[in-house]
């Protein structure tokens, strides 16, 4: 199975994986590590080698908080000193997300599994006002 | 007429809800009928649970009668999914003709005087008798998955224990 590390500020990783419990039930193999005030960034980056190790398998998904920030650019050290495993690292995670890589990454390899989170993280960010609109409504002239 | 192309029929409290986005998707249906009479007159309900599926599929909102009204006019290239929110909604609309041999029991709320069978599922007098209703006058199969693949490790609930 693909391991999960989530890194992100202040408690972003433990906040967003104690909401994912909630819809999804404990999951497996799936770490958060946060990045707290006064920690150095090579601090949050043997925080996230300890947590790499304890994730069994050669594919880990790691997914951040924001593209460029700390954790990210930890994620991406990491990613490059370990050329032994597949690790994809992910910005700008929400919930839709996390919830499409914990339920879908038994059915996809990393690559695949990378492109529909981010998928369902597009889709998931979404206006109410979008949803009111019936024009594109999807009609059966044979049927209801 | 064609038999309408029913491939889940469930009872769900919360109707489409969050997790309902599952159902659907695991199941593979092009059309969902939500099959409520208040849901059917209330746009802000409809539009709730529709940002929770997806763009192609057809998510219709009718009232009970309506839908037991319309059913066998389903086209047969209709792959649906029915929801309801209670025993005796779900009584109402075999009782009024919706082909169906088996129902998915999900969430029925827990509430005062009801007997809890499963952390999902809590039934009051009413319930039970719409359910023993279903089974012994209609054939009725009762399963309480918690997904549609499968479930989720609960625990299998034999209802007709607590008929």
């Amino acid at each position: 199975m693909t391991g999960i590390l989530v890194t992100g500020h202040g408690h972003f990783s433990t906040g967003i994986l104690n909401a994912i419990e909630l819809v999804a039930g404990h999951p497996d193999q799936t770490i958060g590590v946060d990045f707290e005030d006064g920690q150095s960034p090579q601090d949050l980056k043997s925080s996230l080698e300890q947590a790499m190790e304890s994730l069994q398998g050669d594919e880990v998904l790691i997914l951040t908080d924001l593209i460029g920030g700390t954790p990210f650019k930890m994620g991406a050290e990491i990613k490059a000193e370990n050329p032994s495993r597949k690790i994809k690292v992910i910005a700008g995670v929400n919930m839709a997300v996390l919830v499409e890589a914990v339920f879908s990454r038994s059915l996809y390899n990393l690559e695949e599994l990378a492109a529909a989170i981010i998928r369902s993280g597009k889709d998931g960010l979404a206006d109410l006002d979008q949803f009111t609109n019936d024009s594109e409504e999807i009609k059966f002239e044979d049927g209801l | 007429m064609a038999v309408p192309n029913i491939v889940s029929f469930r009872i769900d409290e919360r109707l489409i809800h969050g997790q309902g986005q599952l159902w659907i998707k695991a199941l593979g249906v092009n059309t969902v009928i939500v099959a409520n009479d208040s849901a059917s007159e209330d746009t802000m309900q409809q539009t709730l649970m529709k940002t929770v599926v997806p763009k192609s599929v057809a998510m219709r909102f009718f009232s009970i009668q309506h839908t037991c009204d319309v059913i066998m006019k389903a086209s047969p290239r209709q792959t649906i999914f029915i929801v309801c929110k209670t025993p005796e909604d779900a009584r109402m609309l075999v009782a009024g003709g919706i082909p169906v041999q088996e129902i998915n029991v999900g969430n029925i709320h827990h509430g005062p005087g009801k007997e809890e069978v499963s952390k999902y599922i809590s039934l009051g007098q009413e319930d039970k008798e719409a359910l023993r209703e279903m089974r012994d006058k209609y054939g009725i199969r009762f399963n309480t998955k918690t997904t549609a693949s499968g479930d989720d490790g609960a625990i299998k609930v034999d209802l007709n224990k607590y008929l």
